[in-house]
């Protein structure tokens, strides 16, 4: 916030910058309540700590980060300067992925409110998950539709890990996919003579090819899937 | 006018290539990219005149349900193009389109397709790298030698300290006669040169982010890929060693991540003796990219062949 004082033909201005607060085990615990209760209608067999787990694989709970920012100017006419202090958590620039395009606990897109209030942020975050989790289910309808025999139907918990692939960034390089046990080079269709079953990809990185193993595990859905799983967040009731 | 094209693909063969091929799949359905002249040249070419990015977000899915995949580009929650760009990749006569897709609503565009136009049909090839790999393709795509032959800088991640920064690898292919392949090792040059512009911006690091698009926070990144550059270029067969060792060590579990992905690349004795004990780390995410970098069968990736192989 600025103010802009004028009297006469002088003026001076006094900047008052509004920015975040620290994260502490009270706030924690409040996150993760908050975070439980976004996920409280998941299906029967779902984690439920998912959403928790997901936020701190995203964002290690800071809605906000200590650093120096020029403060935007928009309609004030004051020239702020640099402000140290805690704003919105941004994504940090990667390749041709600009900094500041996603933001806060859930690192959703970037918008006003979401980068300064953390339940729009989280709200958005579970809205952004659940459609992964319909990508998913629609992935598995049409798996098992296309598929003779028809594979077996995923748990929730399966659903989960293809859905958090999805909300990792890894599209269409699926977490489970099925295997045809007589004729394992056949993408889908009549397993004769066999069963499909779902198996872990066993071409798991991006583009569907087991080029990341071991090196880049950041390019690796299994990797990446199994760590929002095994991550324990603040706070977990 | 219903148009069938036969995508001269027979078989899936992924694994060990950065570009996996999909072959021989069943007719691709109606799609005006299908019908379009894809030679360089017609006039007006696919190249000078792209069609709208929804075309050909249809054309890829088609492509891609057509190879045994199940496409969810278009999906809602699903992928999109973020970027694509039709050129003369293989000299053949014949465009190639280049596209990279990304998931909706999250930072992504790591993958990067390429359909090529053939006589008999169309063939598809799939890779990806890092997040935004795939966001600019066209700038991805260079003539480096400036001999009318065009290559694809894929930039892969050399590790990331999360929520801090991210260490990129860019490696070169080019079209070789049967996929593209891998040819970082022909463009010294271009490694030289980017090794002499992190000399030069790294003690020049800032708080703020500079023109360059650095800051002091990027510095562990940008010095790790400094010391990849100099393996790379054999400059030092174990550049990197004492940064690496000093993030094994840190309280920081994120340093300590970054530090198993920097010695699985670094790969001398003394960088699997500190992966054997991250491989006890109390960190789940720390002691299984160790104990996974450790294993007997780990295999070297090829999408950074050029940077491993000089280790």
């Amino acid at each position: 916030m600025s103010v802009k004082a004028m009297a006469d033909f002088a003026a001076s201005c006094a900047a008052v910058p509004i920015l975040g607060w620290a994260l502490n085990s009270s706030i924690s615990c409040t996150i993760s309540s908050e975070l439980k209760q976004l996920y409280s209608s998941a299906a029967t067999g779902s984690t439920t700590q998912l959403l928790e787990r997901l936020a701190y694989t995203e964002s290690s709970y800071d809605q906000f980060f200590s650093k120096s920012l020029k403060q935007p100017q928009t309609h004030s006419k004051c020239s702020l300067g640099r402000v140290i202090g805690l704003w919105p958590h941004e994504n940090f620039a990667n390749g041709d992925v600009e900094a500041g395009d996603f933001i806060g606990l859930m690192q959703v897109p970037n918008s006003e409110t979401s980068a300064w209030n953390w339940i729009t942020n989280v709200t958005a975050g579970a809205k952004v998950f659940n459609t992964k989790l319909k990508t998913a289910q629609h992935y598995r309808s049409n798996r098992r539709k296309e598929d003779t025999p028809e594979p077996a139907d995923l748990t929730a918990s399966q659903l989960e890990d293809l859905a958090l692939g999805v909300y990792k960034g890894f599209g269409r390089t699926w977490y489970w996919v099925p295997h045809c046990s007589v004729n394992p080079s056949l993408p889908k269709g009549n397993c004769a003579g066999g069963t499909w079953q779902w198996v872990k990809n066993p071409t798991p990185c991006i583009g569907n090819t087991t080029a990341c193993i071991p090196d880049g595990p950041a390019d690796n859905v299994l990797v990446q899937v199994d760590k929002v799983k095994n991550t324990s967040a603040p706070c977990e009731m | 006018m219903r148009v069938v094209a036969i995508v001269s693909l027979l078989s899936v063969f992924c694994g060990w290539v950065p570009f996996c091929v999909h072959a021989a799949g069943p007719a691709v359905p109606n799609s005006t990219l299908t019908a379009h002249d894809w030679s360089v040249n017609a006039s007006p070419n696919l190249a000078g005149n792209p069609p709208n990015v929804k075309l050909v977000e249809r054309f890829i899915a088609s492509i891609e349900n057509s190879v045994g995949e199940y496409s969810i580009l278009g999906e809602e929650g699903g992928e999109y193009v973020c970027s694509f760009r039709f050129a003369d990749l293989r000299r053949d006569g014949f465009l190639s389109l280049v596209a990279g897709i990304g998931v909706v609503d999250r930072p992504s565009c790591r993958g990067v397709e390429i359909i090529d136009k053939t006589v008999s049909g169309f063939e598809l090839y799939s890779s990806g790298g890092d997040i935004g790999a795939g966001s600019d393709v066209s700038a991805k795509i260079r003539d480096l030698r400036h001999d009318g032959h065009l290559e694809f800088l894929l930039s892969s991640g050399l590790g990331s300290i999360p929520q801090r920064c991210s260490a990129n690898w860019t490696a070169i292919y080019a079209w070789t006669g049967a996929n593209y392949t891998d040819v970082s090792d022909r463009f010294k040059d271009f490694y030289r040169g980017r090794l002499q512009l992190l000399d030069k911006a790294i003690p020049a690091l800032q708080p703020a982010r500079g023109a360059n698009g650095y800051a002091l926070s990027d510095k562990e990144c940008l010095e790790a890929e400094a010391a990849a550059l100099q393996r790379f270029l054999g400059i030092s067969s174990d550049a990197g060693i004492d940064q690496a060792v000093r993030l094994a060590t840190s309280r920081d579990r994120a340093e300590r991540e970054f530090a198993t992905e920097l010695l699985a690349k670094i790969g001398t004795p003394k960088a699997r003796e500190y992966l054997a004990k991250l491989a006890g780390d109390q960190d789940w995410t720390v002691s299984t990219y160790a104990r996974n970098a450790l294993a007997p069968n780990a295999k070297r990736p090829k999408v950074a062949d050029a940077f491993t192989r000089v280790n």
